[in-house]
Order: C-alpha cells, then sequence, then structure tokens
C-alpha cells in the first residue's frame, strides 16, 4: 500500500495558515470593495435624482420668473427708451448750454449800434468781426471785453483788425479765448 | 506536495482576480453615475445663477412706478422725439418768435428722407435756417427761449446784421438775425435684449436730467384743418 509522505509538514501548515490569511484578507478587501462600490452606486442614483428633481424645480421657477418678467416688459421698454435717450440727451444739454453761454456773452460785451457780421468758436476761441458806428463805440466794446461779468470767462482778447470803413463806420476783428470752452460742438 | 502547493496558489489568484474584475466592473458602472451627477450639479448651478439674475431683474422692475415712468417717457417724446420732428419744430419756432414780438420768416429745411429713422437708433439731427427781425433783446430772449423750447434744437450759426440806421438814436435799432438750428431726434431701441439682460436703473445725474426735461416749453401742434372730400359720394 502506497502512502504519501509529507516530508515539509511544518512548512506546509505554515504556508496553509498564510495562504488561508490571505483567503481571508482578499475576500474582506472584496467585501469592503462592493459595500463601498454599492454605497458609492446608490449615493449616485440618489444624487441623481434628488438633483434632477432640484433642476426640474428650478426650472419651473425660472419659467415663471419669465413669465412674470414678460407680464413688465411695457415697463422694461420705458425704461430702456429712457436710458437709451438720456445717453444722448446729456451730451446735447451740455452742448446747448455752452452755445448759450457763448451766446449770452457775446450779447452782453457788443454794445448797442454794433453789427456783427461774423463769429465763430474753434477749441476755446471766439472769433468776432464786424463794425460800429464810431470809435467811442469801439471803445464801449473793449471797456465791455475788460469790465462786464461773462458766463464764460474772458482770459484773453486780441484786437486782430480795427480800422474805418468805407461808409463811415469802425470795422473791428476780435480775437477772444474763453475759459471752460472747448470746442464749438 | 507540489499538488497541494499550486492549488494554494491557485485559489489565491483566482481571489485576486475576483477582486480586480468586481473593481473593474464597479468603476465602469460608477463613472457614468458620477459624470451624470457632476453634469447635474454644473447644471444647478447655471439655473440657480440664472434665477438669481431673473429674480433681481423682476424685483427692479416690480420697483419701477409705472405711472411715472410714463410721463416721463411722454415729457422724453416731447423734448428729444423718436421721429423728425417737422411739424412740431415749424409750429413751435413761429410760437417762440410770436412770443417774443419777432417777425419770423424764410425758414429754409432740410428734412431729408422721410422715414429712415425708424431703422436706426443713433443720434440724428436736421438743419435749418430762418431769419428773424427785431431789437437785440428780442433776438437774445428769442434765442434763449428756443433752447428751452420742444423739441431739443442747438443753435449751429447766428448772423446779425443792423437794419436801421445806428446814428438815429430815437429809433429803437432793429437787427436781421440769420440763425442756423439743428434739431434732435432718436428712434428708440428696436429690441429689448434677452430677458435676462438687466434693467440699468437711473443714476442720480439721470434723475437731474430728467427734471431737467420739465424746464422746457412744449406748445401744443396745431395743424391746418384742411377740407376733405365726401368718402361716400351717394350719400346726401
Amino acid at each position: 500500500m502506497k502512502k504519501d509522505i509529507s516530508l515539509f509538514p511544518k512548512k506546509i501548515k505554515k504556508i496553509r495558515v498564510r495562504q488561508r490569511w490571505k483567503r481571508r484578507l482578499a475576500r474582506l478587501l472584496l467585501i469592503m470593495v462592493l459595500t463601498t462600490a454599492l454605497t458609492m452606486v446608490g449615493l449616485s442614483v440618489y444624487s441623481n435624482i434628488f438633483l434632477r428633481r432640484a433642476n426640474e424645480e428650478l426650472e419651473m421657477k425660472i419659467s415663471s420668473e419669465k413669465r412674470q418678467i414678460e407680464d413688465l416688459r411695457s415697463v422694461e421698454s420705458k425704461q430702456v427708451y429712457l436710458t437709451n435717450k438720456l445717453n444722448s440727451f446729456e451730451p446735447l444739454l451740455r452742448a446747448q448750454a455752452k452755445n448759450q453761454a457763448i451766446a449770452e456773452t457775446i450779447f452782453i460785451i457788443l454794445p448797442n449800434r454794433t453789427n456783427l457780421k461774423g463769429f465763430d468758436i474753434e477749441e476755446g476761441v471766439l472769433g468776432l468781426s464786424g463794425s460800429v458806428p464810431s470809435f467811442v463805440i469801439f471803445n464801449e466794446l473793449l471797456e465791455n471785453i475788460r469790465e462786464k461779468e461773462t458766463p464764460l470767462e474772458i482770459v484773453k482778447a486780441d484786437v486782430k483788425k480795427a480800422g474805418y470803413s468805407e461808409k463811415g463806420g469802425v470795422t473791428f476783428n476780435l480775437i477772444l479765448t474763453l475759459e471752460g470752452v472747448e470746442n464749438n460742438g | 506536495m507540489v499538488k497541494v502547493l499550486t492549488k494554494l496558489k491557485m485559489s489565491e489568484k483566482y481571489n485576486w482576480l475576483i477582486l480586480g474584475g468586481a473593481l473593474v466592473i464597479l468603476l465602469m458602472v460608477l463613472k457614468p453615475l458620477i459624470t451624470q451627477v457632476q453634469e447635474k450639479r454644473a447644471e444647478q448651478k447655471s439655473l440657480t445663477e440664472k434665477l438669481k439674475v431673473l429674480d433681481l431683474k423682476r424685483k427692479t422692475l416690480d420697483g419701477i412706478d409705472e405711472q411715472l415712468i410714463t410721463d416721463r417717457v411722454m415729457k422724453m417724446e416731447g423734448v428729444f422725439p423718436s421721429g423728425k420732428p417737422i411739424i412740431q419744430l415749424l409750429s413751435n419756432l413761429s410760437l417762440v418768435a410770436a412770443n417774443n414780438g419777432l417777425v419770423f420768416g424764410g425758414i429754409s429745411l432740410k428734412p431729408g428722407v422721410l422715414g429712415e429713422e425708424e431703422s436706426d437708433s443713433s443720434l440724428k439731427d436736421i438743419s435749418f435756417g430762418f431769419k428773424l427781425e427785431g431789437t437785440f433783446k428780442q433776438i437774445n430772449d428769442f434765442m434763449y427761449d428756443l433752447e428751452n423750447t420742444a423739441p431739443l434744437m442747438k443753435i449751429d450759426e447766428v448772423s446779425l446784421s443792423v437794419k436801421t440806421n445806428p446814428l438815429d438814436k430815437e429809433r429803437e435799432i432793429l437787427v436781421a438775425a440769420e440763425v442756423e438750428v439743428s434739431a434732435f431726434y432718436q428712434a428708440p431701441p428696436e429690441k429689448l435684449g434677452r430677458i435676462s439682460a438687466p434693467v440699468s436703473l437711473l443714476s442720480r445725474g439721470d434723475e437731474a436730467l430728467l427734471n431737467r426735461l420739465i424746464k422746457f416749453k412744449t406748445y401744443k401742434t396745431v395743424l391746418p384743418e384742411a377740407p376733405t372730400g365726401k368718402i361716400d359720394l351717394f350719400t346726401l
């Protein structure tokens, strides 16, 4: 009769014990991984459902807000109209006020009986040309430039030309530098 | 002995194979699920932002006094119209001149193409010239009134010439003025934009500007009544 003779009984026993522990550890790991994974799958599924519902609710709220805004479209269009117009209106008013100040300045400094042939304004420099009946009136014009208070301060006055005209009056060409005027717009 | 060892090793290998396989399968299931969650979270974030913007816009619009804004729009339309204010201009100019006791005439108007303003909401102007006769003071007053009369106008050029003899001290000096004026108009924006676009509120400066609108005088435009023919020729 044949019989297996174990030559390394102690070693084999040791290996078996180690293998058993390894198997247990592998099984434990497998169970842990499976449990974690299943929990994660469960959580993901739940999160998906929860988020989908929350998003649906948000979309409903957005639709409701949109409907309410649509109902207020007339107010919005009026507001947009006003803001749009005001953007253009402000520079126009500024230009208009500046023009008004220039016109007032001219009317203040010109004495009666002045025949103003033309005026132009560029980069804050006002050019005036015309005629007055006499040198006395011309002197009055210069006095006005020097002394009268005007909406725009005259910082510099230059008499470019002054002379007798054929009709007997005094023709003049004045260049006045005004403060606070940059262009003729 | 060898058989036993081989058996032991094989069972160990299977265990690790099962574990690895399980991990791969789980990762394959988990990955799309996690991606979906991430996408939904991003969507939620974007929807929340959108809701916040819309809610703010609705509240802003709710806070605007509709009657007040309607009055302001009407006033603005009178002062700074959306279309070419030709009839309003002519009517108001003659009224302002008459109020200042001036002789008014010689209007030259360049109205351009009628109807072009509907397509563009940029600032536009029409230029026109006219002649006036009166005293210096009357003309000065007229110019002041003109710039405070609706629709919004800006004096571009004024040329003055004395009509009476300046040496005649007994008569008041009459001046003839040729005035070039621009009137402004601007069509409103064609579209309101996206529903989520924010509403810009009026600043303090804007409010001050709107208060200046009240300063502008508006005259009722009177259109001449022309006789019209009968519509139904068979009625008596």
